[in-house]
């Protein structure tokens, strides 16, 4: 059982620039992730959904220790992420924390049997006392993830199976450790959508009948529809609602996620009215004032470019990032 | 007909081993049509595409088949009459719009130069048609000449396509245009090659793995599964109501904004190999509803409701609407 | 494995081996080809190829033939040794380097084109000079001359293979830093680094002849600079006193150049059309 708190988490980026630039103090600065705050519960599926760029990865890096934190905190199951140091406490991190990468094509060592793979965490964390128990908990996680029979596969080499086949693998090898929280960015964008089910499936059931948390990094709003219990939308480093699927698809108040719903192509919907786009996508190297959807957003006033609109609960459980939602701007809105 | 293919089929050299990656493909494009070929990777959409602008690596080769544009042959057209087609009356995206571009010169100067090779533009002439077709794909005309690093990725998607567009082509094939960009921008690119089409008096054949991006920018859509088409015809009769279980099940397994939530149904098996193919249907050993003839014998190609095509031999009983409403 | 099977039956390599395997023969089987010291003299001097002495005798009548095989055992000390040496050198060096970047990569840069700089046989010689000239000493010089190139390229792939998707896995599976460097990165980069090396062995052979012929090299050991040394003065007289070692030496720096190129074509091969 596992819990998330990210408490004002940001991560900023200074740019690369000249000598003069830098002492100077003007060096760009990359906010990638902006002071963002999330409660998550025991055994959640957290959807984590934006644009390329919006730092959606950036924060999965962060709460996988892979990129430090440049300010606030990031707690995993009380564990502040930011206090772990030195090899005893990062070994005792890597086994509650395991991450699944977006291209099984690229995560998998070539040079690795299946077997060396899956069990490479179990022997960096030292979790296994003798080989036959190493063997053991490494077929046990490959018939898990439903690479039966396993003296089929666990001999092979990455490049013998097929992408389908290798996500498992990924899977597998974040599994093994038996983690309560698991982090997984874009674990299907690369694979063949008659395989996206199956592993869909599988991160469902894992979640169920294990308990583990999870936090799906994606760019596609209905794969996080399918899986999560709630969805977090975040724009250019800021989260601008958080909600769960059904409110989010039906009841959008953030117009940035109204615009990602009216845009996301769909077979079984009429997408004759939809938002109309504005603008192009603004980058985090020099975000907007304000709100930093308001150089896209319809609804746009003044006060939306120059106050930075607070993520609060709207709804129970429905935060929004919006004046036009706010108590204190809606009469704003109202009068046209 | 602007587009007739009959009968395609191409072959790869591999080894000793000659595969069949496009296997007896027909369909046609008329003016300002489009048509989607969707299906999953390895299926064929691309070489089908490719060896209509005789693309194919040099160890494939069309070994049957007609492409006729305006009554032309390109499969038997020599390489010059090739190169006069190519950019002229067909046109490609290709899938990488990143690697598309000339990273040292700017995106202007390679629309111009283009257009300068295959007609007699005076250089004023050429800049006012870039400059105009930037403004159509919705770039403003002073970013003509920057440099592609200068784009975000959907801008230099709708850069390629100007690019692709200038010399006015009557076909244009996009290879996987959206595959590459976030949910807003691939919908420009989809509402702007489907806004093209009547402006420009072009055709489109798009190749994608998203059906639902296809069925919003095409006409008409083929599926294809290890090589062959197993089912045709306007798009939304296609996708929802299916009679090819292949289609069946890769609608089933796309997840959907609007569709009641509910297990996603995956297919079982994996994709097929080419060079061990069954004898009979190519989907018959992943197919739900296979019986013994599918792995025997290879279903024809034949009209079933809506004035689709089908390739199943089961395509008129299978009626998947019946239960699903 | 379809990469090895097709580099051990290109012909390049083929024709390599047989040469290297030849030589490798000659080198170990030395003392049951030719029994005794092959720098005694045997017979009278500067006699012709033919008869008692296939390949002649030189001004102080050794067996050039019993000189040549003994003399193989240098040169195949030398190549192996020293390109050994620069292996080892060169990757861990250019690994760390390349992995822990920042001030420590900048420095080990300037140390590499420190090295570049150097003339290597001008340092040789100066080393000859203090140290007297020993087999050991020697490979060693040529071994740390000739690291820097395998260390650069050794720093190249790590930058590349650094940010690859399994680098990161085997951090999130709780690989220590060196552990991933030695476990993931350095396998994945070694096939350059292999090729170079193989063509090193040609470079530590061509500068141990080069050297002998100087007469810098080991006086006491036969080798083939030793013969090319001794047949300089008679070269109108006795050709095959050059002739023979000359052609020895070109035969094996052509299999190490047959087997370096062959490795690094196949390794260069796209994925893609291996597939």
């Amino acid at each position: 059982m596992s819990n998330m708190t990210l408490d004002n988490l940001s991560k900023k980026y200074v740019l690369k620039a000249g000598f003069f630039t830098q002492l100077s103090g003007r060096a760009g600065v990359v906010s990638a992730v902006d002071q963002v705050s999330f409660q998550m519960e025991e055994g959640e599926i957290i959807g984590l959904v934006g644009e390329s760029g919006c730092g959606k990865t950036t924060l999965g890096k962060m709460l996988l220790k892979i990129e430090d934190i440049t300010s606030g905190s990031a707690c995993i199951d009380g564990l502040d992420i930011s206090s772990v140091r030195g090899r005893k406490q990062t070994v005792e991190f890597r086994k509650k924390v395991q991450m699944i990468f977006q291209d099984p094509y690229d995560s998998l060592d070539p040079k690795m049997t299946i077997r060396e793979i899956v069990a490479e965490p179990l022997k960096a964390l030292k979790l296994c006392r003798s080989g036959a128990e190493l063997q053991e908990r490494v077929s046990r996680t490959l018939s898990l993830v439903e690479l039966t029979p396993v003296e089929l596969y666990q001999d092979r080499y990455p490049h013998q199976l097929s992408g389908g086949q290798r996500q498992r693998v990924a899977i597998a090898r974040a599994l093994v450790v038996e983690p309560e929280f698991i982090i997984a960015d874009e674990p299907v964008s690369m694979l063949d959508v008659s395989l996206r089910a199956g592993i869909l499936n599988l991160l469902q059931r894992m979640n169920r009948e294990k308990g583990i948390g999870v936090l799906l990094i994606t760019h596609d709003l209905a794969t996080a529809r399918f899986l999560c219990n709630r969805i977090i939308v975040m724009y250019l480093g800021k989260f601008v609602e958080i909600t769960d699927p059904t409110s989010l698809v039906e009841d959008a108040l953030h117009p940035y996620t109204q615009l990602l719903i009216s845009s996301a192509p769909d077979l079984f919907t009429d997408t004759s009215n939809r938002i109309k786009v504005e603008g192009e996508a603004a980058s985090a190297v020099a975000p907007p004032k304000g709100c930093r959807f308001s150089p896209r957003c319809p609804y746009a006033k003044d006060v939306c470019r120059e106050k930075v609109p607070e993520l609060t609960e709207y709804e129970p459980r429905h935060f929004v990032a919006c004046h036009k939602v706010s108590k204190d701007f809606s009469n704003l809105y109202n009068m046209e | 007909m602007l587009l007739e293919v009959k009968n395609l089929s191409v072959d790869f050299k591999v080894g000793r081993q000659t595969l069949r990656a496009v296997n007896n493909v027909s369909f046609s494009l008329g003016e300002r049509d489009s048509l989607g070929l969707v299906g999953e990777s390895g299926c064929g959409k691309s070489t089908t595409a490719f060896a209509l602008m005789r693309l194919l690596a040099s160890n494939g080769s069309i070994s049957e088949g007609q492409i006729l544009l305006n009554g032309v042959d390109l499969a038997a057209a020599s390489y010059d009459e090739i190169r006069k087609v190519r950019w002229k009356d067909i046109s490609i995206i290709f899938q990488n719009a990143m690697t598309a571009l000339n990273p040292v010169q700017k995106i202007g100067d390679q629309i111009i130069n283009a257009l300068r090779e295959h007609e007699d533009v005076s250089k004023k002439e050429a800049i006012e048609r870039a400059e105009y077709l930037f403004e159509r794909v919705g770039i403003a005309k002073s970013r003509l000449m920057q440099y592609p690093h200068e784009f975000s990725g959907g801008m230099k998607q709708r850069a390629v396509i100007a690019l692709a567009l200038i010399c006015s082509p009557k076909i244009l094939i996009a290879d996987e245009p959206t595959t590459a960009l976030d949910v807003v921008a691939q919908r420009q690119v989809i509402e702007l090659l489907a806004g093209l089409q009547d402006e420009f008096n072009i055709s489109i054949v798009m190749i994608s793995h998203d059906i639902s991006a296809v069925a919003e920018a095409c006409r008409s859509i083929a599926v294809m599964y290890g090589g062959e088409i197993m089912e045709q015809g306007r798009s939304k009769d296609v996708l929802i109501q299916n009679n090819h279980p292949y289609t069946h099940a890769l609608v089933g397994s796309f997840p959907s904004l609007h569709k009641p939530l509910s297990t996603l149904a995956q297919i079982p098996g994996g994709a097929p190999n080419l060079a061990d193919m069954p004898a009979g249907c190519p989907f018959s050993p992943r197919c739900a509803y296979a019986a013994e003839l599918c792995g025997r014998e290879k279903p024809d190609s034949r009209r079933v409701r809506l004035n689709k095509l089908c390739k199943c031999h089961y395509a008129e009983e299978l009626d998947f609407n019946k239960k699903g409403g | 494995m379809k990469k090895l099977k097709s580099f051990l039956t290109n012909p390049q390599t083929v024709t390599g081996l047989v040469i290297l395997v030849i030589m490798l023969g000659l080198a170990a089987l030395a003392p049951v080809i030719c029994p005794g010291n092959p720098l005694f003299s045997v017979g009278k001097p500067l006699q012709a190829p033919g008869g008692d002495f296939i390949m002649g005798t030189d001004y102080l009548g050794r067996d050039v033939w019993a000189m040549l095989v003994w003399g193989s055992r240098i040169s195949i000390i030398f190549a192996f040794g020293a390109s050994l040496l620069s292996l080892i050198v060169g990757i861990v060096l250019g690994a760390l380097s390349g992995y822990i970047g920042g001030w420590f990569d900048d420095l080990m840069c300037r140390i590499f084109e420190l090295f570049y700089i150097i003339p290597r046989t001008f340092l040789v010689i100066l080393m000859v000079a203090f140290f007297g000239s020993s087999v050991g000493l020697m490979v060693i010089i040529i071994g740390i001359t000739i690291w820097p190139s395998n260390a650069k390229i050794m720093r190249a792939q790590v930058l590349t293979l650094k940010s690859r998707g399994y680098v990161q896995a085997g951090n999130v599976a709780g690989g220590t830093k060196l552990g991933i460097l030695f476990k993931h990165i350095v396998p994945n980069g070694m096939g350059p680094v292999l090729s170079n090396s193989i063509l090193q062995m040609a470079q530590a052979v061509l500068t141990e002849a080069s050297l002998s012929f100087l007469g810098l090299g080991d006086p006491n050991r036969a080798s083939w600079g030793l013969i090319l040394n001794a047949g300089q003065k008679h070269i109108n007289s006795a050709p095959w006193l050059v002739i023979y070692p000359g052609i020895a030496l070109a035969l094996l720096l052509l299999a190490f150049n047959l087997i370096g190129t062959a490795l690094h074509k196949t390794l260069n091969v796209k994925q893609a059309a291996m597939e």
